[in-house]
C-alpha cells in the first residue's frame, strides 16, 4: 500500500511502513472479525454494509471463489512436512508466540478448542454458522476458565464454563451465572493461507491433534 | 559577421544571444535566397567547430546509451515489484527507495540527454536515427516515473457508500470483514474486497483503511 500524503510504502499484513518518510511506523489494528454475513447481521442489526460499485460487478469474486482459489498454485512454498501451502489456518500471535490452527482441526473439534499461547490460556471458537472463528483469552478476573460446548449449531449454540457453569455466547460474553454480563478479552487472529502465514511468522508452531 | 546558416538543405534562424525567445524556424533554401537571412543574423555555432561524422555518431551513441540506462533505472523497481512472485527483501528495499526518489533523478537525466540531442539535431544527418530513439526512450523513462502500473491493476474504492442490511446484496454465507468502533459496525464483503483490496473509509468519525 502507498499513502498519498507522504508516499510511504506500507506492508499490508503487518501495517508497518517499509519505505519512505514514515518507515518503521506501525498502524493500529482496529477491532475486526471475519464472519459470515448471516452471523454478523444477527449481532449488528443496525450495522451498515459497504455498497459494491456496480461498474465492477463483473470483476468481483464468485460465490465459489474459495474452492477455486484452493486449487491455484502459490508463489512461495511452506517447508515440506509442515502443512499444504493452501491450508486455511487461524493464526495467532500472543506475547511473542505465533501459532497456526488448521481450520479443519477447528471444525473437527467444533465449536471450542482450548490452548495456551504465549503463556496465556486461550480459546478458539467456531460460531453457530460453522465457519466464523473467534479467539478469546480464557482469563476472567484473575481466574482461568475452561469451556465446553452445549449445542454447536444454530440457535442451540452455547458454551458453558466449568467454574461457574454460566452460559456464554459467541460474542464472548456471559449470558448467565456469576459472571453474567462479563466479556472475555478478544485476541487478534488472522484467517490466512498457511504459505502466507509461515512466511511472516517463521517460528510459528502448528496446532496438531 | 555573417555565416551561412544552412545545413543539409535546411536553413536555420538562430536566436540572438541576447534574445529572450528560443525558436527553431525551418525555411527552405529558396526562401533563404530571397534574402530572409539578413546580415545581422547571429550564429551561435561556429561551423568549423561543429561535430561531424564519426564524432557526432559517437556523441549520439553515448546519449542513446544514457537513455537506455535511464530506462533500466525506471524499469528496475517495476521489475522487482512485479506481482505473483516472491520478492527478495533487499531488492524490494532498493526498488522502493528508487520509486521514492526516481522522479527528480529521471527528470534531470532526461534534460541531460534530450537537451544535447535536440541541440545536435539539425547538424546530425543520419545520426538522427540514433538521436530520435534517444529522446523517445529518455522521455518514456522520465514519464514512467510518474506511473506505477501496479497501482492501476486494482481500482481503489474512492468514496465508499453504504447500504443497510436489508438492502445489502450479500448472501447469508458470504464472508465479511466486520469492523466495530465505538458501537458502530460495518461489514465489507470479502468478494468485493478481493477485487478492490483497499477501502479508505471513516467509522465512528475515525479514518480507517480496510484491506484484504
Amino acid at each position: 500500500m502507498r499513502d498519498e500524503e507522504t508516499g510511504s510504502y506500507w506492508q499490508q499484513i503487518t501495517g508497518t511502513a517499509i519505505a519512505g518518510p514514515l518507515k518503521g511506523r506501525k498502524l493500529t489494528l482496529v477491532p475486526q472479525d471475519e464472519l459470515s454475513f448471516a452471523l454478523w447481521k444477527k449481532e449488528q442489526p443496525n450495522g451498515t454494509v459497504l455498497a459494491p460499485l456496480p461498474r465492477y460487478a463483473g470483476k468481483y469474486e464468485k460465490a465459489t471463489w474459495e474452492t477455486e482459489y484452493a486449487k491455484l498454485p502459490t508463489v512461495i512454498h511452506a517447508p515440506k512436512g509442515t502443512l499444504p501451502d493452501r491450508e486455511t489456518i487461524i493464526g495467532i500471535v500472543n506475547n511473542g508466540e505465533a501459532k497456526a490452527y488448521p481450520i479443519t482441526n477447528l471444525t473437527a473439534q467444533a465449536p471450542v478448542l482450548l490452548d495456551v499461547v504465549g503463556d496465556q490460556p486461550v480459546m478458539l471458537v467456531v460460531g453457530p454458522d460453522g465457519k466464523s472463528v473467534r479467539v478469546f483469552s480464557r482469563e476472567v478476573g484473575g481466574r482461568s476458565l475452561d469451556f465446553y460446548s452445549r449445542g454447536s449449531s444454530g440457535d442451540s449454540w452455547t458454551l458453558l464454563d466449568t467454574v461457574t457453569l454460566g452460559e456464554w455466547g459467541f460474542d464472548g460474553c456471559a449470558l448467565s451465572g456469576d459472571l453474567k454480563g462479563k466479556c472475555l478479552t478478544r485476541i487478534d487472529a488472522l484467517k490466512d493461507y498457511w504459505f502466507d502465514w509461515q512466511n511472516y511468522h517463521q517460528h510459528t508452531r502448528i496446532y496438531r491433534h | 559577421m555573417a555565416y551561412l546558416a544552412s545545413i543539409e538543405g535546411l536553413s536555420l534562424a538562430y536566436y540572438g544571444l541576447r534574445g529572450t525567445s528560443i525558436y527553431f524556424n525551418l525555411k527552405n533554401d529558396s526562401e533563404q535566397d530571397k534574402g530572409q537571412v539578413n546580415s545581422h543574423s547571429m550564429a551561435t555555432f561556429d561551423q568549423s567547430r561543429a561535430a561531424k561524422g564519426p564524432g557526432l555518431l559517437v556523441a549520439a551513441s553515448c546519449l542513446l546509451l544514457g537513455s537506455l540506462g535511464m530506462l533500466a533505472l525506471a524499469a528496475y523497481p517495476i521489475y522487482v515489484i512485479r506481482p505473483f512472485r516472491e520478492q527478495d527483501p533487499a531488492a524490494l528495499q532498493r526498488a522502493l527507495c528508487l520509486l521514492l526518489h526516481n522522479k527528480p533523478i529521471l527528470l534531470g537525466l532526461f534534460l541531460l540527454t534530450a537537451t544535447p540531442a535536440i541541440a545536435l539535431w539539425h547538424r546530425s544527418g543520419w545520426a538522427k536515427l540514433v538521436l530520435a530513439p534517444t529522446v523517445g526512450i529518455s522521455l518514456l523513462a522520465a514519464v514512467s516515473a510518474w506511473i506505477n502500473p501496479y497501482e492501476h491493476m486494482f481500482h481503489p474504492f474512492g468514496a465508499p457508500q453504504y447500504t443497510t442490511i436489508a438492502h445489502a446484496a450479500l448472501e447469508p454465507n458470504d464472508m465479511v470483514i466486520a469492523v466495530s468502533l465505538g458501537g458502530e459496525s460495518r461489514a465489507y464483503g470479502i468478494r468485493e474486497m478481493g477485487y478492490h483490496h483497499i477501502v479508505n473509509d471513516r467509522l465512528h468519525q475515525l479514518p480507517i483503511v480496510v484491506t484484504y
